[in-house]
């Protein structure tokens, strides 16, 4: 039963490995912050400063000083052009320009509004806030500038370096056995 | 819900760092409870509670709306690094983790994997200097004084991968600095007890001059917090001096009461008595602990499970198992042929190609040939044997795999050149003349020829399943050694014998096993069963496989997993924008009308040419004079490359299409009739951003395994050269290694989608 037990556990902790990677906002660091129609609103975003290709970004809505969780949020970015369009890796999703609604509970922040945007390309661009509640509208507007993205090498290296570093253990492994197995 | 409990509800469980947590867990408890039977004084129940509580710390550290609100409040950021610093790490080392741990790990794994690097002289006296109490202490408090400078601690709150490296430097060098406090048993003690106090002592003042530094500053020191909005109507700065209050208070007691705790051992009229874990007094002497003893059996078999057994066994489940994917095929039939003709709104354009592989795959990684045990095709074939003669015998010249190397190469030429994918008409042309084969096939000729012989589907799995976690086999050779009836190859009064003619006694592996149970039910002594092995291990060993022989005298098998291997990689690449564009441009140029013929050729080269050259190759080089056998052997090395890249393929296409039969299922029952709800068109997937590092992850366990069976395979061959023989295959494995993530890199075609 033990052996049952371990290899059990063993298959939870894959299937729990396997969980999709989704990716979520978790704040960031902040990128705007603007007061419209009484609200005050404090964008994050991550990585900080914007890059090209996918990103988090999340909005808290406050009401004299108090969060508020009844809004609707969305948030697009429109790039002015002249800069490096983005080439997503293989499993990227849509790169069109569109307003994509932010929501409670996509981050580990349950008090931000977040949603995954696309910076389809690096250079200028403008990232648009707007707030819905109880009838009135806010909206926040910040120029911002997005960097190149950074090389699929430099984005994945921490997955690329297993291979190697696995490697590098086994080699040293298999010479330590030896060394041992002549003495 | 008020924006107070939102803010308690604000938990996140991180996928990698929880495995390690739990995977940390059923190791310290699994070797905690075997240590416990054989020296109950030495590891009582406190011990494991506190290990645990240990890891809960860490847990609710990384988790929970410490780490949430941890770039707003810097309150709730100290509390976080207390935990990680002085609350964990005390709480791990009390649960004495080290012979638990050691005997939780699998023995193997201990002796051949750790155990030289454990017993490595360089190292541990590497390990030994680099934890000495001096090391371990300095490390501890530059970690804590260089963190918080400023522009230390806001590059680790911009960015999560250096707050990740922030958490990482915290634990580990409070691992250090708790180690000689602690003093688990059963480790020696480095300094007197008595060092421990001036050890802890100078660690508090540090501690305290950086708290009071926190807490008397006049201006906000880090600039995140400075800019953050102020969520719980607290000011920055009595955020900040609140932070140093608490680092203060709460840190002083972590350094003071252990040290208060030993001056008290120390003065004890008890002292003669050495005191273990943090004084706690030490457990009577106890027997040395032994090693574990181990059950010998067959291993873990699968139909011992009281729930899952019973199903397996019984053929009315396989049964309707078989029914319902032949109602699935019924309905990808219909569909295809009467349904719209956009394969993302047609059940032939998204459940064969997006669903079907991508379940099938998970069912070989986690179970094993799952697809054949319950095939939809098995009711034709029986229909065959009934309606028509059924007595000629399968062609000699046709047995080996070089057909089935021939059939895999037109199949995935065919998928490509007639873009089934894309025309779910062609998909119902396809099934049905998979149903027409079967029913020819086995019509006409004995036993299972069109399984055996014939179905790619099945040579894909027959293959990918050589790495697969379990096996049908005997549970104890010794009854079989006594059996005369053979009812599990011949068949007998509980049922058919193998249809594949594969005799359970001599079988090994799971080439050419179809996973239908048929000896299960036929062996009258209850002796087969679905057992767990290592995967790949008939890889490495090659012992003779009944019908199939050994892996050394079949290059047609290996030829037919470097062929799968290869055309895991070529038709993921088919996809890919660069290999489009230069299709594109080649059909252009040679002023084609289609893409048959160049792809024909693609195929011919990608699929035939590359694999036969490459292996043949590595084997000359490698082998030498023994070229045959050296190609025999190593291709089979293959499966777990090849198997990685069509995991990280099919998922893809599941993960970008996995809701796709919802709107498929409103449409069909729109045109039924049975709904008038327009299908929510826009349903097909949820955006997954880190989908290529689960790929890369995929073909980073495929690319280590096959090298790992490729070492071991040039280990068994050549035992004084090893490296001769490996290198050339090991050269082989890493281009196609390369292409892989070249591949993954790119930006991919959407398939079984509307966008």
């Amino acid at each position: 039963m033990a052996r049952l037990a371990i290899r059990c556990a063993f298959a939870a902790m894959v299937a729990f490995a396997a969980l999709p990677l989704e990716a979520r906002a978790d704040g960031g660091a902040v990128i705007a912050r603007e007061t419209s129609e009484g609200f005050d609103l404090t964008v994050f975003a991550a990585p900080a400063p914007l890059r090209a290709g996918p990103a988090d970004v999340s909005v808290l809505v406050q009401e004299g000083g108090k969060p508020v969780l009844d809004a609707r949020v969305s948030v697009r970015w429109t790039a002015a052009g002249g800069g490096q369009e983005w080439q997503p890796p293989c499993c990227s999703m849509k790169t069109d320009e569109r307003a994509v609604e932010a929501v409670l509970g996509h981050s580990q922040n349950k008090i931000l509004y977040s949603a995954m945007l696309v910076v389809p390309s690096s250079g200028a661009g403008k990232l648009d806030v707007r707030v819905e509640r109880g009838g009135r509208e806010a909206t926040l507007t910040a120029g911002l500038d997005a960097r190149p993205a950074p090389s699929p090498a430099a984005a994945y290296w921490p997955w690329l370096a297993v291979t190697p570093a696995a490697i590098a253990a086994f080699a040293l492994n298999q010479t330590l056995k030896r060394r041992k197995s002549r003495t | 819900m008020n924006w107070e409990l939102a803010a308690l509800a604000s938990w996140q469980v991180e996928p990698l760092p929880a495995l390690g947590l739990v995977g940390a867990a059923a190791i310290y408890l699994r070797g905690w409870g075997s240590l416990r039977r054989q020296v109950p004084a030495r590891f009582p129940v406190w011990r494991s509670l506190s290990f645990l509580g240990g890891l809960l710390a860490v847990a609710v550290s990384l988790f929970s709306p410490l780490d949430a609100f941890a770039p707003v409040l810097l309150m709730s950021h100290m509390v976080q690094h207390l935990l990680l610093t002085m609350v964990a790490p005390p709480l791990i080392w009390l649960g004495a983790p080290q012979l638990p741990m050691l005997t939780g790990l699998p023995r193997k794994f201990v002796s051949g994997g750790l155990g030289p690097f454990l017993s490595c002289r360089p190292l541990v006296n590497f390990v030994h200097r680099a934890t000495n109490p001096a090391v371990a202490w300095f490390l501890f408090v530059a970690s804590n004084v260089i963190w918080h400078v400023p522009e230390f601690y806001d590059l680790a709150l911009r960015s999560r991968a250096w707050h990740e490296f922030e958490h990482a430097c915290f634990l580990a060098t409070a691992l250090l600095f708790w180690w000689h406090v602690v003093q688990p048993w059963p480790s020696r003690p480095a300094w007197p007890r008595w060092a421990m106090i001036p050890y802890l002592l100078l660690a508090d003042l540090q501690n305290t001059a950086l708290a009071a530094f926190l807490s008397f500053q006049d201006r906000v020191i880090y600039s995140t917090y400075a800019d953050a909005p102020r969520v719980f109507g607290i000011s920055a700065l009595d955020d900040q001096a609140g932070a140093g209050a608490i680092m203060w208070v709460p840190g002083s007691v972590a350094f003071l009461l252990p040290a208060g705790f030993i001056a008290m051992s120390l003065l004890s009229p008890r002292r003669g008595v050495r005191p273990s874990a943090a004084g706690v007094p030490a457990a009577p002497p106890a027997a040395r602990p032994q090693p574990v003893a181990r059950k010998v059996s067959g291993g873990f078999d699968l139909l011992d499970l009281p729930l899952v057994g019973r199903l397996a066994r019984g053929g009315w489940f396989r049964k309707w198992l078989q029914v319902l994917l032949l109602a699935v095929a019924a309905v990808v039939v219909v569909d295809g042929f009467f349904g719209p003709p956009v394969s993302a709104m047609n059940a032939a354009g998204v459940l064969p190609w997006t669903h079907w592989r991508a379940f099938a795959v998970v069912g070989l990684l986690v179970f094993g040939n799952v697809f054949c045990m319950v095939c939809p095709f098995t009711f034709v074939r029986d229909l065959g044997r009934k309606l028509l003669p059924a007595r000629a015998v399968w062609p000699r010249w046709l047995r080996a795999k070089w057909f089935a190397v021939g059939i895999f190469v037109a199949y995935l030429w065919a998928y490509e050149a007639f873009d089934l994918w894309d025309r779910p008409m062609a998909t119902a042309w396809l099934v049905c003349a998979y149903f027409l084969a079967a029913f020819l096939v086995d019509g006409f000729f004995r036993r299972a020829s069109f399984c055996q012989y014939v179905c790619p589907i099945g040579q894909f799995h027959f293959v990918q399943s050589l790495v697969s976690p379990f096996e049908v086999r005997v549970r104890e050779s010794s009854v079989c050694a006594g059996c005369r009836t053979h009812d599990c190859l011949r068949g007998g009064p509980r049922g058919r014998g193998c249809e594949l003619h594969l005799f359970q006694p001599a079988k090994s592996g799971n080439m050419d096993c179809t996973f239908c149970l048929d000896c299960v039910a036929a062996c009258p002594h209850d002796n087969v069963g679905l057992l767990a092995v290592p995967p790949g291990r008939d890889v490495i060993n090659d012992p003779v496989k009944s019908t199939v022989g050994t892996f050394a005298r079949r290059p047609d098998i290996s030829l037919l997993v470097l062929v799968l291997a290869f055309g895991a990689f070529a038709n993921a690449a088919g996809m890919v924008a660069p290999v489009l564009g230069w299709m594109d441009r080649l059909v252009a140029g040679l002023g084609l009308r289609g893409d048959a013929l160049p792809l024909a050729a693609f195929a011919l080269l990608v699929l035939v040419a590359l694999p036969a050259a490459g292996g043949l190759a590595a084997a000359k080089i490698g082998g030498g004079a023994d070229w045959k056998t050296h190609f025999g052997r190593f291709g089979p090395a293959f499966a777990p490359l090849g198997f990685g890249m069509w995991l990280a393929h099919f998922f893809f296409h599941f993960f970008t299409a996995a809701l796709t039969p919802v709107p498929v299922a409103g449409r069909i029952l729109a045109d039924l009739g049975w709904t008038s709800a327009e299908p929510a068109w826009g349903l097909s997937s949820i955006p997954i951003y880190g989908l290529p590092a689960v790929e890369i992850v995929f073909l980073n366990a495929g690319f280590l395994a096959c090298l790992y069976l490729l070492w071991r395979v040039a280990g068994r061959l050549a035992p004084a050269r090893p490296w001769r023989a490996f290198l050339p295959w090991g050269v082989l494995a890493l281009a196609l290694y390369a292409a892989g993530i070249w591949i993954i890199f790119q930006p991919m075609e959407m398939r079984g989608t509307l966008h």
